[in-house]
């Protein structure tokens, strides 16, 4: 829904007014970078970054097989899974390597253990049967969520392989960073 | 206020700071906050290039938090039904005005949940069940969620990807949405041209009655839609039908009335069952040439 944009409005001052909003954002969340989003024509919404987490060295990803980590909260589960073939959002020499959230976006049902390797497919749900296509950021292929699936930021550094974001809302929160114990961000205190 | 948004350590502090500050210089919290929230947006976006902050302090990512606006507990309530298929799912309207969110817990907002909310809950907000609209020149956020309450169909907040994404169809300036028609339009030589809904329903009229009064009911027509069904369809039913009286009427995606399947209903059987518990007692239900799940998913999985 969202948009990035650079655009300010002085209508947006004069008419949105978010001052809950801000507020929250800075109390709430002290550590990261402000960001600001444009969520329609003069009206902007502040948010926060994400922390960067090392989950695992890339050479441990084994081609077809899930690997389980948690991100960016304790009570998030995500796996990460190399394709076989490049994606997007891929990374890795052979750019094939994604991440996604395991809750399904329609209502939250448990997708673990539902991956599918030949059509680099998540799904189908247990629950009500979407599916998702992970070399194209989790879109939905047939079924009820209207998102794709939250997929993990992923960077390399080194050999180790970095979560440094989510793309869409993890199912069941208001904010992917609230609501649980956050996990040890790369040389955090 | 540009100084205090770039350092995580001393972000916190320097609002305590501020505060007081301004609590000395009597002002009242609300009044302090809103201040803050219009000092910080300009000094965000001073400091933005291309929407991400320029910020270097903190060892965060570039990737912006995704978030949803929670309705607060003063949000307008409406209920409604999905308009995309003749299932009917239910669904509810939250209206309220952008910046006047409610809280994260229960007291705090319209659904009176906590969230996070758990799984299969009929309360979670996706980011495409809302939208943010003008509705007379007010910045107002709609969301359309599941109606958890269904006694039903779509029982305990199941939704299909059309239901779930009601709200994206609303009217904005700047999206696809910008292209519905706005007014009436009439055809004239190779362009339609907007006209007021007064003078649509006096043109309409005029040559209804010509056409009436030379050639008969014959010669008038009526293509309509039908979802929705009885409620909606209504008025246009009632002209064609009743007043006009004319054969040549035709629902949805047929040319004429006439049964789904022709043949069908003369042998016994009904091509589409007007109760959904016919469908949940039938042993046998045969389909062909379409997926049961693609186009009824609702009626499917129940």
């Amino acid at each position: 829904m969202t948009t990035k944009t650079e655009a300010s409005r002085r209508e947006f001052l004069q008419k949105a007014g978010i001052a809950g909003a801000l507020a929250v954002g800075i109390y709430a969340f002290p550590a990261g970078k402000q960001i600001v989003e444009a969520v329609a024509p003069g009206v902007q919404r502040v948010t926060r970054s994400y922390p960067k987490v090392k989950i695992a060295r890339l050479s441990a990803l084994e081609e077809g097989v899930p690997f389980d980590f948690l991100y960016p909260l304790l009570s998030h589960n995500n796996f990460a899974v190399k394709l076989g073939k490049a994606a997007v959002g891929g990374v890795g020499d052979d750019k094939d390597v994604v991440a996604f959230s395991y809750f399904c976006s329609h209502m939250g049902c448990p997708l673990n253990e539902q991956y599918k390797h030949k059509h680099s497919m998540m799904g189908p749900c247990p629950c009500h049967f979407s599916t998702f296509d992970l070399s194209k950021a989790g879109t939905l292929i047939l079924g009820q969520a209207t998102q794709s699936l939250p997929q993990i930021v992923l960077e390399v550094d080194g050999s180790d392989l970095l979560a440094v974001g989510v793309s869409g809302l993890v199912y069941g929160y208001a904010d992917n960073v609230t609501g649980g114990t956050p996990v040890k961000p790369l040389g955090g205190e | 206020m540009a100084n205090t948004s770039n350092t995580k350590g001393t972000l916190t502090d320097n609002l305590e700071d501020l505060w007081q500050h301004a609590k000395s210089a009597g002002i009242s919290r609300r009044n302090f906050l809103g201040l803050m929230a219009a000092g910080g947006t300009t000094a965000v976006i001073a400091t933005c290039g291309d929407g991400k902050s320029s910020d270097t302090a903190g060892d965060g990512s570039n990737v912006p938090v995704a978030q949803i606006a929670i309705p607060p507990t003063d949000a307008t309530i409406l209920p409604t039904a999905c308009d995309y298929c003749s299932v009917g799912c239910g669904y509810m309207i939250y209206k309220w005005p952008v910046g006047h969110d409610g809280g994260m817990k229960a007291a705090e907002n319209a659904l009176g949940v906590d969230f996070p909310v758990s799984t299969l809950s009929s309360k979670w907000i996706s980011p495409n069940m809302q939208n943010v609209v003008e509705i007379d020149g007010v910045p107002t956020n709609v969301m359309v969620i599941p109606d958890g309450d269904t006694k039903v169909v779509n029982k305990g907040g199941d939704h299909s990807v059309r239901g779930g994404t009601l709200s994206q169809k609303l009217y904005r300036k700047d999206n696809a949405t910008k292209d519905r028609l706005q007014h009436p339009q009439i055809h004239v030589g190779d362009e339609f041209i907007d006209i007021w809904w007064d003078d649509a329903v006096e043109i309409v009229a005029d040559i209804s009655t010509y056409v009436l009064d030379k050639y008969s009911e014959m010669a008038w027509g009526m293509k309509q839609y039908s979802y929705q069904y009885y409620e909606n369809t209504y008025a246009l039913t009632k002209l064609s039908r009743k007043s006009i009286a004319t054969p040549v009427w035709a629902p949805h995606d047929k040319p004429g009335e006439g049964s789904d399947t022709p043949g069908l209903s003369d042998s016994g059987i009904d091509a589409f069952s007007a109760a959904y518990q016919d469908w949940f007692d039938a042993d046998v239900i045969m389909v062909s040439g379409v997926s049961l799940y693609e186009s009824k998913t609702i009626l499917f999985n129940e």
